[in-house]
């Protein structure tokens, strides 16, 4: 087994190279210095007024521009927007008045807070939770004046359930330092195919999840993350005809009882990409290894490592290239709750939710998602309305004691179109097909929400 | 007596207070005056007056050199019924280096070296096409409404309620061991406070004024 890993890791390693070559050259755009244009305006001071408990600090820490930067109305547009956004202020304005000399320009932002708690409701979709709704979650956000955010919901999903508190601070140790702090009880519904038969089951659990990171210089891209939870999954699958199958297979029945797991990671993360909305050039990845044992009050001792890049790159006039690369590890030690899966509509979208992962969650991964996106309105760009995609995934997924081998790759091709819905934002509906036959499927159609990555 | 004393204070506070707040609101309203339809050939066209549309801070953010716009809804109505909107936009602009102001619309760009000319220029809306006059029916009665707004900056930032129902809070995977795709978040209060507020003029915006009912053979 231990072969196994090592052979698996071998592999990784083989192609970091690559990855490190293709971060290079697909990201040499994000990071070059455009010439400075002629004439620019200048930022010279920035003044807050109207905030009576908001320290400027938390005011300051939201905007992407300070003094000495060049401004202009896009920048204030992005600015004003992600002061909205925190649901700190009522109401947020910039004005701006003439600096000391030509050129130079005092940036005055003007804020009403909300002084109350108040209501919010959320929604989602992912491949693990599916659909999600928040009826009301109860926010005591910047309650303090300090940034903080805080609050209660419940969350309903046609997978999951959870009730949480949560708290967010991001000024600790004078901003350089963010916490977050997550106490939840879940029920989460986990699918498994027993050849052909789809069957569920449900995995109660709860907990108490712990983030901390930094915020700025080398720091900010570093997590530390802990996590201490209790697993009781269901002793029985149903299947769609609400059949109750008791006798599970070892791989699952190994891991019936109340089972706690706690885990210390650390993660290695950085958002090099020009825009979050339409990403035109650049980088994200996150690289997260994750270590459960004795030490850190868990039943369970295995190890668990995630990569995930992306990389975006324009070939020509708002015509993108984007790759998405995932690979991941684990032990065979770790339950199935915590293994990887594959197929749906953020991982091979030729094939149903999990469709392609064997009995018991894949304890290796390899998954890439190439697309070729262009937009099909350009007003307001780059958060234009609509853009099309052209798509092509592959991947692969392993169990203990199996090589990852070229052959066992999966893949599918698709076009899909990304359409902005007000209140819910960017909508995506692929469709796809399945370059290599499973099942009598040949056509998946996906709706969920956002970018694939 | 005392209560008498203090009932009556109370009164006279009330009744001081009020008048000078609704005074002072009125005072920084944008308001949109003499709106006058009339003929120019063979088409309906309407002249108005803008008031209070260039306060300090919108003056202090043009003169800075960032560019505030100005947006006028006409809407013309045969009785109850709409049967023209026309927007029109105008962008005010300071040339810092130059010192020079352009006012800028679809089809024209003057320029201007003192700002209150460009007040004036900007106060004023003349002879605006409308609809050709063979299209309306001459025994019919019809008011033209106005609505005036200035936009500090840029176009999204004084429609940010809308502009943030437009682009909501949609979150994104935030570590790769998450599985999480996308999310939106709805702030009800917010979504309450768009629609009570959707009608009432903003600061930064008038309320709808309208003319009075006129029929064509009025018209001069």
């Amino acid at each position: 087994m231990r072969n196994l890993s090592q052979k698996f890791l071998t592999i990784l390693s083989r192609l970091l190279p690559v990855i490190l070559i293709l971060v290079f050259f697909l990201t040499k755009n994000a990071f070059s210095q455009t010439s400075p244009a002629i004439r620019q305006l200048i930022v010279e001071d920035i003044e807050i007024v109207g905030n009576k408990k908001t320290k400027p600090e938390v005011i300051l820490r939201h905007l992407n521009f300070g003094v000495g930067d060049p401004i202009d109305p896009f920048v204030i547009d992005i600015n004003s927007q992600r002061l909205s956004q925190t649901n700190f202020f009522k109401e947020v304005q910039f004005y701006t008045r003439r600096g000391s000399e030509k050129g130079k320009l005092v940036v005055i932002i003007e804020v009403k807070e909300r002084r109350w708690p108040y209501f919010q409701f959320e929604g989602g979709h992912s491949d693990l939770d599916g659909w999600f709704f928040v009826p009301a979650s109860l926010r005591f956000d910047n309650l303090f004046g300090r940034g903080s955010k805080m609050g209660a919901r419940f969350l309903f999903g046609d997978k999951t359930s959870e009730f949480s508190i949560f708290y967010h601070n991001n000024s600790l140790f004078s901003g350089t330092t963010f916490l977050d702090v997550q106490l939840f009880n879940a029920e989460q519904r986990f699918e498994h195919y027993l050849g052909d038969l789809k069957t569920e089951q449900m995995v109660e659990f709860n907990g108490l999840r712990l983030k901390l990171g930094g915020n700025k210089g080398l720091f900010k891209y570093l997590h530390v993350a802990f996590r201490s939870e209790t697993y009781i999954p269901e002793s029985f699958f149903t299947t769609t005809n609400d059949s109750i199958i008791f006798r599970l297979p070892a791989i699952i029945s190994r891991n019936l009882g109340k089972t706690k797991i706690g885990t210390l990671s650390l993660g290695l993360s950085g958002d090099f990409r020009d825009n979050r909305a339409y990403p035109m050039n650049g980088f994200w990845g996150a690289l997260i290894a994750e270590s459960s044992s004795d030490k850190s009050n868990s039943d369970l001792t295995y190890t668990k490592i995630t990569l995930d890049a992306r990389f975006y790159k324009e070939l020509h006039d708002k015509k993108v290239l984007a790759f998405h690369f995932k690979g991941g590890w684990v032990d065979e030690d770790a339950p199935f709750y915590e293994r990887f899966y594959l197929g749906g509509a953020n991982s091979l979208r030729g094939y149903p939710f999990s469709r392609l992962t064997p009995l018991g969650g894949g304890t290796k991964l390899l998954l890439t998602n190439t697309e070729f996106r262009f937009p099909l309105t350009i007003r307001n760009f780059p958060y234009h309305k609509s853009s099309g995609v052209v798509f092509f995934d592959a991947g692969g997924i392993w169990m203990p004691g199996e090589d990852p081998r070229l052959e066992d790759f999966f893949a599918s091709v698709g076009v899909g179109v990304r359409v902005k819905l007000p209140v819910i934002g960017l909508t995506r509906f692929d469709f796809s097909f399945p370059l290599n036959k499973f099942d009598e499927n040949d056509f998946k159609v996906h709706f969920s929400l956002g970018h694939t990555f | 007596m005392r209560k008498f004393v203090t009932g009556s204070f109370i009164l006279i506070l009330i009744s001081v207070t009020f008048p000078l707040l609704a005074f002072a609101q009125a005072g920084s309203e944008i308001l949109v005056e003499r709106i006058t339809p009339g003929l120019s050939g063979d088409s309906l066209v309407v002249s108005a007056d803008f008031k209070n549309l260039f306060s300090r801070k919108i003056v202090g953010t043009i003169q800075s050199g960032l560019p505030s716009i100005v947006e006028i809804q006409i809407k013309l109505f045969e009785g109850t019924k709409q049967i023209v909107r026309k927007p029109i936009s105008r962008s005010i602009e300071f040339d810092v280096w130059e010192e020079r102001y352009r006012v800028r619309s679809p089809d024209t760009t003057q320029v201007y070296f003192e700002f209150e000319q460009v007040k004036q220029a900007a106060n004023r809306l003349m002879n605006v096409f409308l609809i050709s006059k063979a299209l309306l029916a001459a025994t019919k009665n019809y008011t033209i409404q106005i609505r005036v707004g200035i936009i500090p900056i840029s176009a999204h930032q004084a429609n940010k309620v809308s502009y943030w129902l437009e682009n909501p809070n949609q979150s994104e995977e935030a570590i790769a061991s998450d599985n999480r795709s996308s999310g939106f978040s709805l702030n009800i209060n917010k979504l309450v406070s768009f629609f009570v507020n959707k009608k009432k003029g903003s600061r930064f915006s008038s309320k709808w004024f309208s003319s009075r009912s006129f029929r064509l053979a009025e018209l001069k």
